[in-house]
């Protein structure tokens, strides 16, 4: 794989929402079962906007949102999507790892409190040092930013929904620009355990792009940005990466995901093999 | 360790609550005997209340709006053939020929046999017709349609028109087919003794992969309904143009009652055969239904057959598993759906002993009448003038039921109202308990997808 960042800057903004609604038409037209992951974060939320344009245009109702539980968001999170999803009408469904999110003492998850599934799932994907040991047993740090707690509260809660209520297609607001891992994605990409697609409309946005459509559409912004936050997941583990609004830093020459731990060299890339986004 | 073989057999038609191992009236024997080295599944529930998207999703593990094999308002059962062929996704023969299982059909349901599609991926594929009508009596059955919509008017006309030697022809045969009918004990026997009788007499190369599909309990279940058309039995029922009396259906009560005796014993026979021949140990047997069958029980619409409604009658069925080894398995709680077999066996083989039937909520879908009333009338089987404001009320409308624990929910799909609501098969307020309407509405509302139901 190579390790270069694809950066689509030759369109317009109205020829790439132009591509992302062929898309979205693509997927409605052939799966029964289409969701669209939200985070209330910025990418999710242009996708939300997007196939909602595209389900109004359809005359068909809003698709439901996967909203992936890891048991640390920030409560301005939680507030978005309740106020959201009520104002424009349809379903969140919460992914959750409740084995997991059960098995936390302090900061702690220890493997032998976890079902077989996730014990096996924590052995199949833990780097090297990210399973510990005390006096207790085998553990693993409650955390977002290992790939390990990433895989369980993350990954497997999403692969649990995707089975439990028959997805066959995920909408995801991943983009070229973001890293390299993701760069060679392709809209729609077929993915096995279980079996899904998914759907990838927008990426060719850049991050600037992002922050345009957003103002343009006039959308819902999640407080964090205004804060200097650009890109936000768990409380624990998103940081500032400066004191401005996110829109306002220099977003061509700084990394997007600097405040978050996740850019570790070649874990993106492991975590999607896996079926992490 | 040698690959298990697999036996699956689906009792077609059979609901659960008739069964003595299920706390029925019905004795049987060798069902219960065979328990001792099997699971019972207690809350088993079919997909779809018929026989063609039922089976569609024993062998793909999708429900029917994800394979797409299913009945439509518009045209009933018209265009399912088409659909059989148009899915072109994989199935659980195919998967277990490449891993080198020998895979055998045997059906006495004519929507199961060569020709339909249901054969493909099969190493061979039997139909044993459960008429015993040879190819020259199954011609003139077709054949004197030319001369009337049914044999009545064919004969009428025939004989108005002087043509007494083709009458004579269609009515030797008529007769005799009548006759061979009573000599096997037709409509109480068909097929399954020629079934096993062929099985004994079979060698396969292992691992084996045999379906059967036995049609003992599939109407009709009484003499009385020998000489008329199933559907035009149910129909005039329905549309209270010719309802069936209580003295009748208790017949077919008692009819469908002693299907069940002949299955038992003709299973045994089966069992007895595998331990004979040393099969019996390594080999898993799956025993299960496609759907059940309404007798007219007391309801808001009482009604006769299966399709369309999905009554706890109609949905909920037995299931049995015997693993290799005879392994007893813990089975989770509350409800099995059948569209989960394939992973079931899957796993199983795979020597992943454990319950992969149970789902936290489980799904069974109608998307209106089985039939096309259309062709049903042009046929001649319903008379052209029958009351079909009354039936569209009644049935003219997509369904979905979701099981949840003790609950059922039942939804109308044009209006969004609820058809049913029970706790343990008791009919509940749902005023009283809106949080959990609510969430299984949710659960309908999710699982109906892009499809067009009103939730």
């Amino acid at each position: 794989m190579t390790q270069e960042i694809r950066i689509e800057g030759g369109l317009s903004l109205n020829a790439k929402v132009a591509i992302a609604k062929i898309v979205i038409n693509d997927a409605i037209d052939r799966f029964k079962r289409p969701f669209v992951v939200w985070s209330a974060g910025k990418d999710s939320m242009v996708v939300l906007h997007l196939v909602r344009n595209v389900a109004e245009e359809r005359h068909m109702d809003m698709l439901p949102a996967l909203f992936i539980d890891h048991g640390q968001h920030y409560e301005e999170t939680i507030e978005m999507l309740d106020k959201i999803s009520k104002e424009w009408n349809f379903k969140v469904i919460y992914a959750r790892n409740e084995d997991a999110l059960s098995a936390v003492k302090g900061n702690k998850i220890y493997l032998k409190d976890l079902n077989k599934e996730n014990q096996e799932e924590a052995k199949k994907i833990a780097q090297p040092g990210e399973i510990l040991k005390d006096e207790n047993g085998e553990y693993f740090e409650y955390s977002l930013e290992t790939s390990v707690g990433n895989h369980i509260l993350k990954t497997i809660a999403m692969n649990n929904a995707i089975k439990r209520y028959r997805i066959d297609a995920l909408f995801t607001g991943i983009r070229w620009d973001e890293n390299p891992a993701r760069s060679w994605e392709v809209f729609i990409s077929p993915r096995e355990n279980p079996p899904h697609v998914r759907v990838h409309p927008i990426l060719p946005f850049t991050e600037r792009n992002i922050w345009e459509y957003t103002f343009k559409n006039n959308l819902p912004i999640h407080p964090l940005y205004y804060q200097g936050y650009r890109s936000i997941d768990g409380k624990y583990d998103s940081k500032k990466t400066s004191d401005k609004p996110a829109w306002e830093q220099d977003l061509e020459h700084t990394k997007e995901r600097a405040g978050r731990s996740q850019d570790k060299e070649g874990m993106m890339e492991k975590l999607r093999r896996f079926g992490y986004m | 360790m040698n690959p298990p073989n697999i036996i699956f057999i689906v009792f077609d038609t059979l609901r659960r609550d008739i069964c003595s191992i299920y706390g029925g009236d019905v004795k049987t024997p060798n069902i219960e005997e065979f328990l001792k080295d099997s699971n019972i599944f207690p809350r088993a529930v079919s997909s779809s209340p018929w026989t063609v998207p039922s089976h569609m999703s024993f062998f793909t593990g999708l429900y029917a709006r994800e394979h797409g094999v299913h009945e439509d308002l518009e045209h009933g059962d018209g265009r399912v053939l088409d659909k059989i062929y148009e899915y072109n996704g994989d199935n659980i023969i195919s998967y277990l020929k490449q891993k080198g299982y020998l895979t055998i059909g045997y059906s006495t349901n004519p929507w199961l046999s060569p020709g339909t599609g249901f054969d493909r991926n099969f190493s061979s594929f039997t139909f044993f017709s459960s008429e015993y009508m040879n190819l020259e009596e199954m011609n003139a059955v077709n054949e004197y349609k030319r001369y009337g919509k049914n044999r009545y008017e064919a004969a009428k006309n025939l004989i108005l028109s002087g043509n007494f030697q083709e009458f004579l022809k269609y009515y030797r045969i008529h007769k005799r087919i009548i006759k061979r009918k009573r000599e096997v004990g037709y409509p109480f026997i068909k097929g399954s003794d020629l079934i096993f009788d062929h099985i004994m007499n079979s060698s396969y190369e292992e691992p084996f992969f045999i379906f059967i599909n036995l049609m003992e309990s599939h109407e009709p279940s009484a003499l009385w309904e020998l000489d008329i058309d199933d559907r035009k039995i149910k129909y005039l029922d329905l549309s209270g143009r010719e309802i069936i009396s209580e003295k009748k259906m208790e017949r077919t009560r008692n009819g469908y009652k002693r299907s069940l005796e002949i299955l038992d014993f003709q299973f045994g026979r089966l069992i007895k055969y595998l331990k004979k021949m040393k099969l019996y140990d390594n080999t898993m047997i799956i025993v299960t239904s496609d759907h059940g069958q309404a007798l007219k029980e007391k309801r808001k619409i009482p009604y006769y057959g299966h399709g369309n409604f999905l009554y706890d009658e109609i949905i909920e069925v037995p299931l049995i598993i015997k693993f290799n080894n005879n392994v007893k398995i813990n089975i989770k709680n509350w409800n099995q759906s059948l569209v989960n077999i394939p992973e079931q066996i899957k796993n199983s083989i795979e020597g992943s002993m454990d319950d992969y039937m149970t789902s936290e909520y489980v799904f069974s879908e109608s998307f209106g009448p089985v039939h096309d009333f259309e062709t049903l009338i042009k046929e001649g089987i319903l008379p052209s003038d029958i009351n079909f404001s009354l039936m569209n009320e009644k049935m003219f409308y997509p369904k979905k039921a979701v099981y949840w624990k003790n609950y059922k929910l039942v939804l109308n799909g044009l209006t969004g109202e609820l058809d049913e609501f029970t706790e343990n098969g008791k009919s509940q307020d749902p005023n009283e308990k809106k949080e959990i309407v609510e969430n299984l509405k949710e659960q309908i509302y999710i699982f109906k997808g892009q499809e067009s139901f009103r939730v």
